[in-house]
């Protein structure tokens, strides 16, 4: 019986599972966490650049989810409504960075001056060593532009979301998405020119 | 589109980057976390790590919450009450109207011209007859004044009520005034005392003027046969007294009657 309740629940769309979920059904929001918690993750790790930060971020969203499930309308995409929260929050995120310093662990100990480094969780095993290097470069990248670009990036080129869903996440009119996400691809392909170049002189 | 062509390989590299994904304890912890927001009854603020509480505050226990308000809302609320008792008790009605309030009888009996014509009727008779009546003022608040020889002042009118006085003072007037129209009336009178021919004398028919000219004769010693001055009290029904000054100048006319 769950398990066909949870293929029934597979075959609905986002909008049916978060009325159906506002409507009580506890087994809905379970699936919309299966559907999205990967998906978030992906985004926000681009966004931010850190693991953990990203984790919570997604904690953070689909609880906001749970608690604010009377708010969804079914104007908009439910995609478009959650990802508006999980843009929002990683802002609230990069703000408070932004206050407080970032102490270094390599600190000295007195005479013996340890480093230490923090284990690196970002990928996980199943994926090709090889582009790992290249990876790293890309996210590099990512994270040296504007934020006003990167999210605009990542949406268009990594999530493969429309300029309308884009306008619809973001709040922004449509010329300025535009055009912000080709500043943004000038500015990655500058930075990554250099390094395909070292790259395959490497090779 | 040109755009799409010309960064269409750092596209293709960037949908190329491996997909993130959540942690294996993620849904275990954020139904944990959902479970600690129910059971607290949080509605909106996901926020339970910093142990934020979410909640409606009152506004007014926003003001009174943070101390650098209370010197204000005192000060405020001394300054509103200081501008209620100002408004309250020192501010003070214009004269004019409580003036005409008091003395609203005597401003319908007597307006500016009503006055004014029977000023220049009194002051007419007065040159006519030799006799000074009481004066009469446009202005209604002020009493009229009045004079004798024997330097008493007219005190008594001061104890009545203004608009008895002026009622009683227009009341005689005006009979004077009807009786004794003009100078042709006058030159009537002369002849027919001349003639001795016993009429009704003008004096009679004045009758507030006669009661008055009797009086004074038998009350006041003429010092001088030209000019008498008497007082008379006359006692009205109402049983208030008034004073009326009268010169005797036409004293003669009355002893060669009499």
């Amino acid at each position: 019986m769950p398990l066909e309740k949870g293929i029934e629940l597979q075959k609905l769309t986002d909008e049916e599972l978060i009325s159906s979920f506002q409507a009580g059904d506890e087994e809905a929001y379970s699936e919309i966490v299966r559907r999205y918690k990967d998906k978030l993750s992906n985004f926000l790790y681009r966004y931010l650049g850190n693991y953990d930060d990203c984790q919570d971020i997604a904690q953070d969203t689909l609880i906001k989810v749970y608690v604010s499930k009377h708010l969804y309308r079914e104007i908009a995409k439910f995609s478009t409504w959650i990802y508006t929260i999980a843009i929002n929050l990683a802002k609230t995120k990069i703000g408070k960075k932004q206050k407080f310093k970032v102490l270094s662990l390599n600190m000295s100990d007195g005479e013996d001056e340890r480093e230490f480094d923090i284990p690196d969780e970002a990928y996980t095993p199943d994926v090709d060593a090889n582009g790992k290097i290249q990876d790293y470069y890309i996210q590099k990248a990512l994270e040296s532009i504007p934020d006003k670009y990167r999210k605009l990036v990542i949406l268009r080129d990594v999530d493969d979301f429309s300029y309308e869903e884009i306008c619809d996440i973001t709040g922004i009119p449509m010329g300025t998405v535009k055009s912000r996400i080709n500043r943004g691809r000038e500015k990655l392909q500058i930075l990554l020119k250099d390094v395909y170049e070292d790259i395959k002189a490497n090779e | 589109m040109n755009e799409e062509e010309k960064y269409s390989e750092l596209r293709k590299k960037l949908r190329s980057l491996p997909g993130v994904r959540a942690g294996k304890d993620f849904e275990s912890k954020l139904f944990q976390r959902i479970r600690l927001v129910s059971s607290e009854g949080l509605s909106r603020t996901p926020d339970t790590r910093h142990g934020r509480l979410a909640g409606r505050e009152n506004w007014l226990s926003n003001i009174f919450k943070q101390p650098m308000f209370a010197p204000a809302v005192a000060l405020t609320s001394v300054l509103i009450v200081g501008l209620v008792i100002y408004f309250a008790f020192f501010t003070q009605s214009p004269p004019t109207e409580t003036s005409t309030e008091q003395t609203p009888g005597i401003q319908k009996q007597y307006s500016t011209t009503q006055l004014e014509t029977l000023k220049s009727k009194v002051g007419n008779l007065k040159s006519e007859t030799g006799r000074e009546f009481a004066t009469l003022d446009a202005s209604p608040v002020e009493p009229p004044k009045s004079r004798t020889n024997f330097g008493e002042t007219v005190t008594d009118i001061r104890s009545k009520s203004e608009k008895d006085v002026m009622e009683e003072q227009v009341k005689t007037e005006e009979g004077a005034l009807e009786k004794t129209a003009g100078p042709e009336r006058m030159e009537k009178m002369d002849k027919l005392e001349k003639t001795e021919k016993k009429e009704a004398p003008p004096i009679e028919k004045i009758e507030g003027k006669l009661k008055v000219d009797e009086t004074i004769r038998q009350s006041v010693v003429p010092s001088n046969q030209n000019e008498t001055v008497g007082e008379k009290q006359q006692s009205d029904s109402s049983g208030d007294t008034t004073k009326t000054v009268i010169t005797g100048k036409n004293k003669k006319a009355k002893k060669k009657k009499n």
